[in-house]
């Protein structure tokens, strides 16, 4: 299929871009139909047996958070000195995935970067999915998840507030945030489709349905109109909280003051680790994607690449916090600060801490070049190991920095129970059941927007100072 | 012909505005509830197994608390009548009337009265009435009018903010402790129950605390 | 209609008829003691005896009292207990607490209020708790009649107010709701009553010819009571014959001075008066009935500034033990080779001094020991007056004999060591008294042994096959708290009663008698030991009017009067017993000595007395079980300690299990590589490897076997060590579960130790100290940023803080006891401690510094440092850990979500979080042990150390509505309050004259991680070494 690739790219439709944004003559009828062709097709044995096997993965987190609660915290391994593992782990980084959403849809916009125009709907849906996921854990990790409500601020008749002073209240109105905005954005973005929906339906229960959620979308200019000034004002929105939601996140650690948590560089270096997994998140669905569902026309190469090299350049951001990390380390002569990463690389975690440095340094390297960048096969076992690579990295920062603190009397291990794996694996049965019947339902690219662009291509090639940046 | 007829389009506005309203009114309505008297288990009623009848013994007979309540001035708790004190006058008093023929029983049978509590605070607050009394703190300032109780029933809310409230500005809240179980207690006209107040709070050294670990241990 | 007329006590008039019998409501059910046996969640009913379960209540007159009234259901009590464990117990009924109705409570009053009771304010009763017959005075708190902690007795001459371990852990064993019930004859139940008609026509029987056939076996004793009643029943049957046993035996100590002076006697060790102590093998300084005063003598001479300065402390030893972790300096040597260390030390000492000339080593002693004895013997002859040499029990009688006669001619005894006549009834309670039985049940000539001593089948030595000799006894009776493997074996079997359900009597090591009074009606209708006795003879008096009729000679004025004196005191004055000033037989000794032969080469076997369960006598007791080990810090097991070398050798590593070989017999153990431990032995402690049921732990409700039984390796001959042992490697690993992984300090500055020189040179000693120090006095006030507000705490009348010297801290682990005795603190299991989950609130740390071969230990207690800027506090969301106006860090357990965020920032690692519902399934009797002053904390809370705020809380009460200050020493928190060194000071720092205020502004004071800002206000001082230049 790669030659096919190639065999468009001898054609482009604009003479700066080495791939196309878009292959083959498009019109509207034909991007109407090809892009929801998915939706109206009868479920075919793949989709089923890959949604079978979802399906088992979120029965499997269902047993878990039952047990959990039933039994209490001890059903998992988290002890005293490790007082989180991975639950904690696993929060930040199911959010981190849902970074490359509103970077992609909100940044990408305001940059008017056409090429996203393709995968903001799939990664924005991605971004909804992995909060819903993420934001199990802290609800799920507190010894007493029935009285969380203490969290927020109301006035009890304890005359008793939260401590605005913790990070973990400012997490809980960081993420919640995050999630409404992103899912407003999805969902504004998704109305003009879900109306051609609509009208596309055969059965008048479909048609209904859409229609429903179609909130009465005529497409008059009017209409338009309001949908462009919202969708630019929730952009907008969107953009800062890219940034702030991981750098509040990395505040759980950074404002504490065990070494190895307590850095300053903890902010930028989780969000770019956060947009980091989170394309790469994207590409590994992306790549099965745009296969299974037809859609290599409008998610080409060119897509393909981009994403590669944002996946390079945030893989470099985070190579380089590591090394900051150390070196700073080494250079505050702090012998607790500089025993922990010590212990990183020779501790009994170490095991975690290499694969983490291959996957999250030494993978991302072979992006600098562009044969390596245009094999899809290649992108895609890459995208998995970056996905494994930032695990152990929230894995690694909160675990080995715990287990091996102040006082050595105190030191202890961590070890998983089947409780822990089960509700690791169970999270992503969740994610991948959503995302199927993401799929299934919904068009998985903006057809409106492609349209759209479309348009542009054909009749005003872009200036030549916009595409610069891809 | 519409997919959907007029009507939904108002349908659609109002799920817009509950989709808003719903969650603020439930939220609203909890907070009223706790607050109020039913959530507080405020003037309650709760049936005794014995008649008891505070009217008569606070009010006709003026049985001064402590008579009954004998350690509440040393005690945590402010003890809870044993049965002997009971006798102690209805062996003479009443010593035939069936409606003390229960406490009788217990008392020839050596059991415990199963009395029902009204004041019940949560089992993680230490309470300790001896240090209230001693300083001042009326039996009536939290239990209300009991001499005009046919049954006890809880008068104060019992809420943390409430205590706290007190704890936070107790002088309004003082009295003479020679006063301490009047029911009737009033400042001497013209004397600002503030000023006394204070003064009495210079006096006793009260030293109200809003540390947990006044509370909770 | 007529009501009957109540003729009532007021009147006076005729005895109360009972009342025609009226259904009581169902609330009557809360009567207390209304169904003893049968508890939720401990299965099946019991019945105390055949009348019981026959006649029901009716045959039990007054019955209704046998649990004092609120025993189970102290007003409020319970309730507040259950309250969190509801909480956790049900999302929905927590969740829904708003608008789910609870139950009405009910509240109990006493119907007629036992004299001088407060309900809601405890009692504290002084009395009397043993341990090898040897008594300690104790007081006891009591809630409505439930002992809920014991603590010394400050006016006790050896206790003053300290215990060790196992005396406070005495409440888990009281509330143990596996206490044997029922009365057995050959499994069948009967009665007491039943039982004593049977005794009297055995006694009948055996009387023809005067007992001949009549033997008893009891446990080491000291009490007057049984004294007097042995002599009684020795009357009634002269030719009866009475044994003891005990599987740690004192005889060396007895045999030893017998051979010195001609007569067994007991002596003393002044520790205090000595500048240099020589330990042969002598572990002093664990806190026993017998050694708790030593501790404290010991710990004075420990501090620079006392007036005689630091003493010096030699220990000679093959394992390492709590006292050769506070020596200045160790010899490893093997139990074998004690002998003859004394004798060289005798024969270099014998050079200066003439009366231990004569005296020579079987064998000349190798490199390092024969240079240690030189050292010692200069440092000894250089104090002469002021030494002290003292020989271990574990040691040979000889040992013992030349330590005495080393004594004598250092002119130690008189100041250092003094004598006085043994407080124990029975000077042998091992060996020979021992064997006299052994072989009158071989020949058959018992018909009747009464047993009384703890479990004597399962401490026989191995060469003894004790169940076989048994069954041929015709009538075995064994009296014991437990079914146990000897109860199997008799024919009678009576439910012991335990020291605080019965009257009796006990005398301390220097003799002072206390009175055993009971605080509770026994919970399981056990019987006494004096009960027991008293069954042999003819009259029916009961054990109190023996008691009051034997002790009535002590009184100086009128009894009575003084007898209530004695029982609130604890201490009956004027009892102990009078100095004796004995000769030493030097030539008996030297004789003796000649005849010492050279010990056989080879490994040798060390068996020890837990430091936890002793003989085994506590294997039931999860709180000492749960205990970590205060050297290996190994809970739940015993282990097999080999020295690092001989690891080496082997190629052993912690766990793996091993098999011990010794003349033939050999057992299981798993391995320890315990550093400092001699190379030429290996180990073990006894009274594990029970089969048994054990409280509190959530993952074994079926009876586990716990830990290896080592006894099949004892000889009656050599009860404590052994040479010839063959060791093997089964190959086999064990899960050993410790509460510390990690032994040495990685180089922190965290327990800071330094030669007396170091400091005396510059006393602010920055070198061991971290480079900055941050008290609080400088920093009053926030001198240093903190996200923290500072806090005012000049405007509140106390500013709590506490203090640890180290120098002191021996790590005998009293205080972790007394902590989970005061606060509630469940216990978790070997499995949860393995995964890191225990809860005790004290975490006796200990480490480690030099080589692995001749290590020097420091122990460190850590619990919540109350930081005046704590880290805990800013990260909690939801306010469940905030400071006090006084300077405490509270934790609100009902506040607490349970983030755990609060732990992870604690850089002292001092927290700890309910994991599981720990207190979940608590039987009644168990709940029995609960202090209700302390919350009983539910599944998904943290929680740690308070400095005993309830203590803090009601004792300020008292104050204010006495209108005055609390005074110093008043107020004392519970690891302080039973410390037998006197390591561990608490109180305001607002006052300067207050102990604690002097402590803080010791030179030798540091804060633990300062460089931290966390300000903490507990502070350590650093552990002064007083090392031997020479051996330097």
């Amino acid at each position: 299929m790669a030659a096919a690739e190639h065999a468009a790219a001898a054609s482009p439709a604009d003479a700066l871009d080495s791939y196309p944004l878009m292959v083959g003559k498009q019109d509207n009828t034909t991007l109407t139909g090809n892009l929801l062709a998915h939706v109206w097709a009868r479920p075919d044995k793949g989709w089923l047996l890959a949604f079978a096997i979802a399906m088992a993965g979120s029965g499997a987190l269902v047993l878990a958070i039952t047990v959990t609660l039933v039994e209490g915290i001890g059903a998992w391994g988290n002890n005293i000195p490790v007082g989180w593992a991975f639950d904690i782990t696993n929060f930040v980084w199911w959010i981190g995935i849902g970074h490359a959403g509103t970077l992609i849809s909100a940044i990408l916009f305001l940059f008017q970067q056409r090429w996203r125009t393709a995968i903001n709907r799939f990664s924005e849906a991605m971004t909804i999915f992995a909060v819903m996921c993420a934001g199990l854990f802290p609800l799920l990790h507190t010894g007493r998840p029935w009285f969380a409500y203490f969290m927020f601020p109301y006035p009890s008749t304890l005359e008793m507030w939260p401590q605005f002073k913790s990070p973990l209240i400012w997490d809980v109105f960081a993420v919640s945030t995050y999630f409404t905005v992103s899912l407003l954005f999805w969902y504004l973005g998704l109305i003009p489709d879900l109306a051609s929906l609509r009208d596309a339906s055969k059965s008048p229960i479909q048609r209904k349905v859409y229609g429903i959620f179609a909130l009465g979308w005529r497409g008059s200019g009017r209409h338009w109109h309001n949908y462009k000034v919202g969708y630019l004002l929730l952009a907008g929105l969107s953009t800062p909280l890219v940034v702030s939601v991981h750098t509040i996140v990395s505040f759980d650690f950074a404002v504490s003051l065990i070494p190895g948590w307590h850095t300053t560089i903890f902010p930028p270096y989780f969000v770019a680790g956060a947009v980091f997994s989170g394309f790469a998140m994207v590409m590994s669905w992306m790549v099965p994607a745009r296969h299974f569902l037809g859609l290599k026309h409008v998610i080409t190469m060119r897509h393909l690449e981009n994403m590669n090299k944002i996946i390079l350049a945030t893989g470099m951001l985070v190579s380089y916090g590591y090394l900051m990390e150390h070196w700073i380390a080494w250079y505050s002569g702090n012998q607790f600060e500089w025993f922990v990463f010590f212990n990183r690389a020779t501790g009994p975690y170490r095991g975690v801490y290499y694969l983490m440095l291959f996957c999250n340094v030494l993978t991302p390297q072979i992006f600098w070049f562009k044969w390596a960048r245009t094999n899809i096969p290649l992108m895609f076992i890459a995208s998995i190991f970056v996905n494994i690579g930032m695990w152990c990295e929230r894995f690694v920062i909160i675990v080995t920095s715990l287990h091996r603190d102040f006082l050595p009397a105190a030191w202890d291990m961590y070890y998983p129970t089947w409780v822990d794996i089960t509700l690791f694996l169970g999270t992503i049965g969740f994610f991948s059941t959503l995302f199927l019947l993401f799929l299934k339902f919904i068009p998985a690219v903006a057809v409106s927007e492609v349209k759209e662009l479309n348009e542009e291509l054909q009749h005003r090639p872009a200036p030549v100072t916009v595409v610069t940046g891809a | 012909m519409p997919l959907f007829p007029r009507w939904t389009n108002t349908v659609s506005r109002l799920s817009g505005v509950l989709l808003l309203a719903l969650p603020a009114v439930a939220i609203a309505g909890l907070m009223i509830v706790v607050r109020s008297t039913w959530g507080t288990k405020q003037e309650r009623d709760i049936v005794q197994p014995i008649e008891f009848d505070h009217r008569h013994h606070v009010g006709d007979e003026g049985i001064d608390c402590r008579y009954c309540h004998y350690t509440v001035e040393k005690s945590p708790y402010p003890g809870l009548p044993a049965t002997t004190i009971c006798m102690s006058c209805h062996a003479q008093v009443w010593n035939k009337s069936p409606l003390l023929g229960l406490v009788r029983e217990y008392y020839f049978k050596d059991r415990p009265i199963p009395w029902n509590s009204v004041h019940n605070l949560p089992d993680f607050v230490y309470f300790n009435h001896a240090i209230h009394v001693n300083k001042g703190v009326g039996c009536v300032t939290c239990h209300g009018r009991v001499d005009q109780m046919a049954l006890i029933q809880q008068q104060a809310p019992l809420s943390m903010g409430w205590c706290v409230s007190c704890h936070r500005n107790p002088e309004p809240q003082l009295r003479p402790v020679e006063f301490i179980t009047s029911m009737t207690w009033q400042p001497a006209p013209g004397v600002d129950r503030e000023k006394l107040g204070a003064q009495l709070a210079q006096q006793y050294n009260v030293h109200t605390r809003t540390s947990c670990d006044a509370c909770h241990r | 209609m007529t009501t009957p007329r109540f003729p009532l006590p007021v009147l006076g008039s005729s005895a109360p008829v009972d009342p025609p019998a009226v259904e009581l409501p169902d609330e009557a059910s809360f009567a207390p003691g209304r169904t003893p046996g049968s508890e939720h969640g401990y299965g099946r009913s019991y019945w105390r005896s055949v009348e019981e379960q026959l006649h029901g209540d009716a045959a039990l007159p007054g019955r209704d009292q046998e649990f004092p009234p609120g025993a189970f259901d102290a007003p409020k009590g319970f309730a507040r207990r259950d309250f969190l464990q509801l909480m956790g117990a049900s999302v929905a009924l927590a969740g829904l607490t708003a608008c789910t109705e609870k139950p009405v409570e009910k509240i109990l009053a006493y119907t007629k209020t036992p004299e001088g009771m407060v309900p809601g304010n405890p009692f504290h009763y002084a009395t009397a708790l043993v341990q090898d017959g040897i008594g300690l005075g104790v007081l006891s708190t009591s809630w409505e009649g439930r002992p809920v902690k014991v603590e010394g007795n400050p006016t006790h001459p050896v206790s003053r107010g300290s215990t060790g371990p196992q005396v406070q852990a005495e409440l888990a064993c009281l509330y143990d709701p596996f206490r044997a019930r029922v009365l057995k004859e050959r499994g069948a139940g009967r009665s007491w009553r039943g039982f004593r008609e049977a005794m009297r026509g055995r006694a009948g029987a055996l009387e023809k010819d005067g007992g001949a056939r009549l033997r008893f076996l009891s446990g080491p004793s000291s009490s007057p009571l049984i004294g007097s009643l042995r002599q009684a029943i020795a009357q009634r049957f002269p030719k009866a014959r009475f044994h003891a046993w005990s599987a740690t035996p004192r005889d060396s100590v007895y045999d030893g001075t017998a051979l010195a002076f001609g007569r067994p006697l007991e002596p003393h060790y002044l520790v205090e008066k000595a500048d240099v102590l020589v330990s042969l093998d002598a572990d002093f300084l664990e806190a026993r009935n017998d050694t708790v005063d030593l501790n404290l003598g010991f710990a004075n001479r420990r501090e620079p500034h006392h007036p005689r300065g630091l003493n010096r402390l030699y220990v000679v030893e093959p394992r390492f033990s709590i006292t050769g972790g506070m020596a200045d300096h160790r010899l490893k040597l093997r139990s074998a080779d004690m002998e003859g260390f004394a004798l060289s030390l005798a024969a270099e000492l014998g050079k200066t001094l003439p009366g231990l000339s004569g005296f020579r080593s079987p064998a000349p002693l190798g490199g390092e020991a024969a240079k240690f004895v030189a050292a010692v013997g200069k440092d000894l002859a250089s104090k002469r007056g002021a030494a002290l040499v003292i020989p271990g029990e574990r040691q040979t009688a000889l040992t013992h004999a030349v330590a005495h006669a080393i004594n004598a001619a250092l002119g130690a005894i008189g100041t250092t060591v003094t004598f006085t006549e043994p407080a124990v009834l029975d000077t042998s309670t091992g060996r020979s008294s021992w064997q006299a039985l052994v072989d009158d049940l071989r020949a058959g000539k018992v018909d009747t042994l009464v047993i009384t001593a703890w479990n004597p089948v399962f401490t026989a030595p191995g060469d003894v096959d004790l169940p076989t000799l048994l069954a041929k006894v015709p009538n075995a009776v064994y009296l014991g708290l437990h079914d146990d493997e000897t109860s199997r074996v008799v024919n009678w079997f009576l439910p012991a009663a335990h020291p605080f359900e019965s009257w009796g009597d006990a005398r301390s090591r220097e003799g002072t008698v206390s009175i055993v009074q009971p605080l509770i009606q026994p919970l399981f209708g056990g019987i006494s030991e004096a009960e027991l006795l008293g069954a042999f003879l003819a009259d029916e008096a009961k054990p109190y009017d023996r008691l009051k009729a034997l002790h009535a000679a002590h009184a100086k004025t009128d009894f009575d009067s003084e007898w209530e004196v004695w029982l609130s005191n604890g201490v009956v004055p004027g009892t102990a017993s009078a100095a004796v000033t004995p000769s030493l037989q030097g030539d008996r000794v030297r004789t003796a000595a000649g005849q010492a032969r050279p010990a056989p080469a080879g490994l040798e076997l060390d068996l020890v007395h837990d430091y936890k369960i002793l003989d085994g006598r506590y294997s039931l007791n999860s709180w000492l079980q749960e205990l970590p080990d205060p050297i290996t810090k190994v809970t739940w097991d015993n282990v097999a300690q080999v020295g690092p070398g001989l690891a080496k050798k082997m190629g052993v590593a912690n766990g793996d299990l091993l098999l011990l070989t010794v003349s033939g017999r050999s057992v299981e153990v798993p391995a320890w590589v315990q550093p400092g431990h001699s190379d030429d032995a290996v180990t073990v402690s006894f009274g594990y490897g029970r089969r048994q049921n054990t409280l509190g732990v959530k993952d074994a409700d079926e009876p586990v076997v716990v830990g290896h039984d080592v006894y099949p390796l004892r000889t009656a001959a050599a009860p404590w060590f052994a040479t010839g042992l063959e060791l093997k490697k089964t190959g086999r690993k064990y899960t050993i579960c410790t509460t510390q992984v990690h032994n040495v300090t990685e180089g922190r500055p965290i327990a800071l130790m330094q030669s007396v020189e170091e400091f005396e040179k510059h006393p602010e000693a920055p070198d061991v100290r971290p480079p900055v120090k941050l008290g609080n006095k400088e920093l009053e006030g926030s001198a240093l940023p903190s996200v923290q507000p500072a806090i005012d705490y000049s405007k509140q009348q106390y500013k709590w803080a506490m203090s640890v010297d180290m120098s002191r801290c021996t790590g005998c682990s009293a205080c972790v006891m007394a902590c989970q005795a005061e606060n509630n603190i469940p216990v978790v299991g070997k499995y949860q401690v393995g995964r890191g989950r225990e809860m005790q609130w004290i975490r006796m740390d200990r480490y480690y510094s030099g080589p692995a071969e001749s290590p020097e230990m420091v122990t460190q207690p850590m619990f919540c440092q109350h930081c005046e800027t704590a880290p805990c506090e800013y990260v909690c969301p939801v306010n469940a850990t905030v400071h006090s106006d006084e300077g405490l860090n509270d934790m609100v357990y009902n506040r607490c979500i349970g983030t755990r965020y609060c732990s992870n920032n604690c850089p002292y690692k001092v927290r700890h979080f309910n994991y599981l519902h720990w207190t979940q399934d608590k039987t009644q009797v168990e709940k029995m042990l609960m202090n209700p002053d302390v919350t009983v904390r539910a599944r998904g809370v943290m929680e740690k150390c308070t400095y005993c705020v309830q203590r803090i809380e009601r004792t300020r009460i008292v104050a204010r509505i006495e209108n005055r200050a609390i005074g110093d020493g008043e107020l004392k928190t519970a690891c302080q309050q039973v410390c037998p060194t006197n390591a561990l000071t608490f109180g305001s720092l607002h006052d300067p004259k207050t102990q604690v205020s002097q402590r803080h502004a010791d030179p030798r004071r540091f804060d633990v991680l300062h460089e931290l800002n966390t300000r903490p206000r507990t502070v350590y001082l650093t552990k002064i070494k007083n090392p031997n230049p020479e051996l330097g």
